[in-house]
């Protein structure tokens, strides 16, 4: 040490909790270290495929323990089931890597399968009334875009306003009650009722968007950028990042996404309902949670909000067919939805794993010392 | 070092013994030993990051001491317990306000120890108590006014009453006085003097040397983390405190990342200007850099040099005056438009503001290209080998995932050279860097001062602005000296001479016709 230094620096600011001191180490070249058992779990419990690997491990299980949840019908009836929240869920994807969350999603649903319906009534081609419908939703939430990125109002009052609001239009519009129309379209027909082979239409429409919002997050420089105003909103700008398009553009693909979702919904019913999606917002939130987006913005993927989506409708798929009543099976899902999230949680992993860590491999922290 | 005894002083109300203080290796306080009497007003003076807030930190329990001990009438304190502290008479106000500004003054005076009757708050016996405690301070506030709507200097003066309703020993004020004008330090000075004469003892930090000469019986100066001297502030001259403040040249570079050669002088042709530009900060800057050019911006803190890095980097827009690029005017309305120019901009608070810390190392250092080179679709193949060529260039150490390791498991030193590197590989022409080695261990510093080098000899324009002037010295052709958001002085090199920059910083103005405001030390108010 240099006896009299001439560079004296500020206290440095408190280090940031990172989980482990030794991954922290910079690995140099020696002989390959045989890892502990909690590395290989921290490692594993740091990749993405975490969730889908517990969902996989709870199919398998349900599959044993509850009868009938393994048979082809039951597997093609939650894939219908996860559909329409799946592509909801998706595009809140897209809102919680921004730090934000969009309570509207619902209400849009409603609204726009009623405008849906109400095109097809008036005589309408069904194609162009569903692209008309996605349009619709992204212009609703092109408004919650401006409210929050240019208004600067926080996204959960903003929507909770569009939430309001958009229900009250639907009702309005439909005059309260729901708006029939035949299925006699092909599209109408593939998304409510056909599909490819024994594939539901509905699953097909969400497979797509999934594949799409996965593209756009890994070879799109809009994803990147997605991920980065969620992490720090001010690095974003000080890296030259148009923040406010970017936090509009991702409350317009969530107004989207909810318009296929309406689409869909519409498409299943044969009829525009305007109180359909009640539920939508919450269930969309509870699966991006699940599926290990933070909602402190900048963590997680879109893959997650599949598996969330999926690990909510297998969880009510399988209280139906353990004959429940539904006022049961609702306050069971709530309780299972608590559950889910602290197995997928990534802080409640790191606790976790940490305990573990302090009880299996004591001599580990002692390396850590010099970093 | 140690301290001898410089003046008689009164009853020592308290002493610091050989504290010393180590961040990351660095001393930032070594072996300090300091006494305050009673009743005694002393000056605390040092350039930035010559140790002051560390020593006061340990004094008043905020920060524990690696070594040494501080004793308060005597009696050795319990390290680092700020409540410890507390009961033993030791308050502190600081530059930042810690008020609550939606409670009224009253209730902020009180917070969380309001007298009670029983279960209630006695709010007539704490108004009263209030009122009592204001007139003796000599103090005017509206006591159920919210806080936060009473001027700023008032917000300091209810900040001290609050400090001193316990009646303390030993008050620390750290640049109380920074942001007020002369009529409202003057009303400070007050409060000041009439508690010193009460017996309470007063540390006073300031920038400002005729404040300092004003209001203090004595002087504390520092250096490096030591106590270089001090002694009776009537018999202390402007200039020799600042010579005391100054570094002995220090050789920093040791020679070995000096300038090689001067730059082969290009074509001086003017990349970036700002002409008579003014913010809420700024006041009428002209600034210049050219092409191939290092410039240094220097100045104490909250003189405006973050401030003028903004501007350059088009983070805050300027209210009046003109950016010029290439001899013309332009709009920088936000860093996207100044990108687009060319210029990119790593800013001082490197873990909030240039870095996203939950993000990869290559997804941190893609993000400009993106915009720069109008990226559509991120090839796989494209964003690993841009990672990599940067990774090498800039030798950053990285985990065992490689460029996929998240940022924040790197060093400081590596952090900032992420930073450094997601600008270089958007190759812009002009790099503003806002206390570049900030945080970073001494081992990279260096390397980071060859790079920028390299960097303009070819041809990029680089601002650096650094409240260490050691290490521009050997870095840069020319420094900027800013003072309360003004030019004051632009100094050129090679050799730099450290005392005339710190006058500068400290607000000598180069017209030596202007000089209404400068109060000439050894003249002592008290």
């Amino acid at each position: 040490m240099d006896p009299k230094p001439t560079v004296i620096e500020e206290p440095a600011p408190p280090q940031q909790i990172v989980p482990a001191p030794e991954d922290r180490a910079p690995r140099t070249e020696g002989p390959p270290r045989r890892s502990t058992a909690a590395e290989v779990l921290a490692r594993a419990a740091k990749r993405n495929g975490f969730g889908a690997g517990v969902l996989v491990v709870g199919v398998v299980l349900l599959g044993f323990l509850v009868p009938n949840f393994l048979t082809t019908s039951n597997i093609l009836n939650v894939l219908q089931q996860v559909s329409i929240i799946g592509v909801v869920s998706i595009g809140m994807v897209f809102v919680v890597l921004t730090a934000g969350i969009d309570l509207s999603v619902g209400s849009n649903l409603a609204l726009t399968n009623v405008l849906f319906a109400l095109m097809i009534v008036h005589g309408l081609t069904p194609w162009l009334a569903a692209v008309l419908a996605v349009a619709m939703g992204g212009a609703f939430g092109l408004i919650n875009g401006i409210g929050v990125a240019v208004f600067r109002l926080q996204p959960f009052v903003m929507t909770l306003a569009t939430l309001a609001t958009g229900a009250g239009v639907a009702l309005t519009i439909a005059n309260g009650s729901e708006i029939d129309f035949s299925r006699s379209d092909a599209v109408v027909n593939f998304l409510g009722n056909g599909g490819i082979g024994s594939f539901p239409g509905e699953f097909v429409a969400f497979a797509g968007v999934v594949a799409l919002a996965w593209f756009v997050t890994k070879y799109v420089p809009f994803g990147r950028r997605v991920y980065a105003v969620g992490g720090s909103t001010e690095t974003a700008r000080l890296s030259g990042i148009r923040v406010k398009r970017v936090v509009i553009a991702v409350y317009v693909i969530a107004g989207m996404c909810a318009g296929l979702a309406a689409v869909m919904t519409a498409s299943q019913l044969s009829a525009g309902e305007p109180t359909a999606g009640s539920l939508t917002n919450l269930q969309a939130i509870a699966a991006v949670v699940i599926g290990g987006v933070s909602l402190a913005g900048g963590r997680g993927a879109v893959i997650g909000g599949a598996i969330g989506a999926f690990v909510l409708a297998i969880i009510g798929n399988v209280l139906v067919l353990l004959g429940m009543n539904p006022y049961s099976a609702e306050t069971t899902q709530g309780i299972v939805i608590i559950v889910a999230v602290l197995v997928a949680s990534r802080e409640s992993r790191e606790w976790v794993l940490q305990k573990l860590r302090s009880v299996v491999s004591k001599p580990v922290s002692e390396e850590s010392q010099n970093v | 070092m140690t301290a001898e005894p410089l003046v008689p002083v009164p009853r020592t109300t308290l002493e610091t013994q050989d504290l010393t203080k180590r961040f990351g290796g660095i001393y930032a306080v070594r072996r300090v030993s300091v006494s305050f009497g009673e009743g005694e007003i002393v000056g605390l003076v040092g350039a930035n990051g010559a140790g002051k807030s560390t020593l006061l930190g340990m004094i008043a329990g905020a920060i524990r001491p690696d070594t040494g001990q501080v004793l308060m009438l005597g009696r050795p304190l319990k390290p680092g317990n700020p409540i410890a502290a507390a009961s033993q008479g030791i308050a502190a106000v600081y530059q930042e306000l810690s008020i609550l500004p939606e409670l009224s003054v009253v209730e902020n005076l009180y917070l969380g120890d309001y007298p009670t009757n029983g279960l209630t708050i006695a709010w007539r016996k704490a108004r009263r108590e209030t009122q009592r405690l204001f007139a003796s301070l000599e103090i005017d506030l509206p006591i159920n006014q919210a806080a936060g709507r009473l001027p700023l200097a008032d917000k300091y003066l209810l900040e001290i009453a609050r400090a001193v309703r316990r009646d303390p020993k030993l008050l620390i004020l750290d640049e109380p006085t920074a942001a007020l004008d002369l009529v409202d330090v003057e009303r400070i000075f007050t409060i000041v003097r009439a508690l010193a004469r009460r017996g309470t003892t007063i540390i006073f930090v300031s920038h400002r040397l005729e404040e300092i000469a004003a209001i203090t019986q004595r002087v504390v100066v520092m250096r490096d983390g030591t106590y270089v001297g001090g002694g009776r502030t009537s018999d202390l001259t402007h200039d020799e405190l600042i010579s005391l403040m100054a570094a002995e040249n220090a050789q920093w570079l040791e020679g070995s990342a000096r300038r090689a050669h001067p730059g082969p002088t290009i074509s001086r042709e003017v990349r970036i200007g700002l002409s008579q530009v003014s913010t809420d900060i700024l006041r009428f800057v002209d600034f210049h850099a050219d092409k191939g050019e290092i410039v240094g911006i220097t100045g104490l803190r909250g003189s405006g040099t973050t401030e003028l890095c903004r501007v350059l980097a088009g983070a805050t827009a300027p209210k009046r005056g003109t950016v010029l690029i290439a001899g013309r005017p332009v709009r920088l309305r936000s860093p996207f438009h100044a990108l687009a120019r060319g210029i990119g901009y790593v800013p001082s608070e490197r873990k909030s503001q240039g870095l996203f810390l939950q993000l990869s190392v290559r997804d941190n250092m893609i993000l400009p290209t993106l915009a720069k080179e109008h990226i559509h679709l991120i090839r796989p193949s494209w964003e690993r080998k841009l990672a990599e060529r940067n990774v090498s260039a800039l030798s950053i150490r990285l985990p065992e995932l490689g460029a996929a390791s998240q940022v924040s498991l790197l060093s400081g030193g590596n952090q900032q050279k992420v930073v450094l590197a997601k600008w270089l590989a958007s190759r812009v022409d002009v790099l503003i860097l806002d206390e570049p080695t900030r945080g970073v261990d001494i081992g990279t510093k260096p390397q980071i001062a060859l790079l920028l080098q390299e960097l303009a000899q070819s041809g990029m324009t680089v601002v650096v602005s650094s409240s260490e002037l050691g290490e521009l010295y050997d870095m840069v052709e020319r420094i900027v000296v800013l003072h309360r958001g003004a030019v004051t002085r632009e100094v050129h090199g090679p050799e730099f001479d450290e005392e005339e920059i710190l006058r500068y910083a400290l607000g000598a103005s180069s017209q030596s016709g202007n000089s209404s405001d400068e109060i000439k030390v050894g003249v002592n108010g008290s």
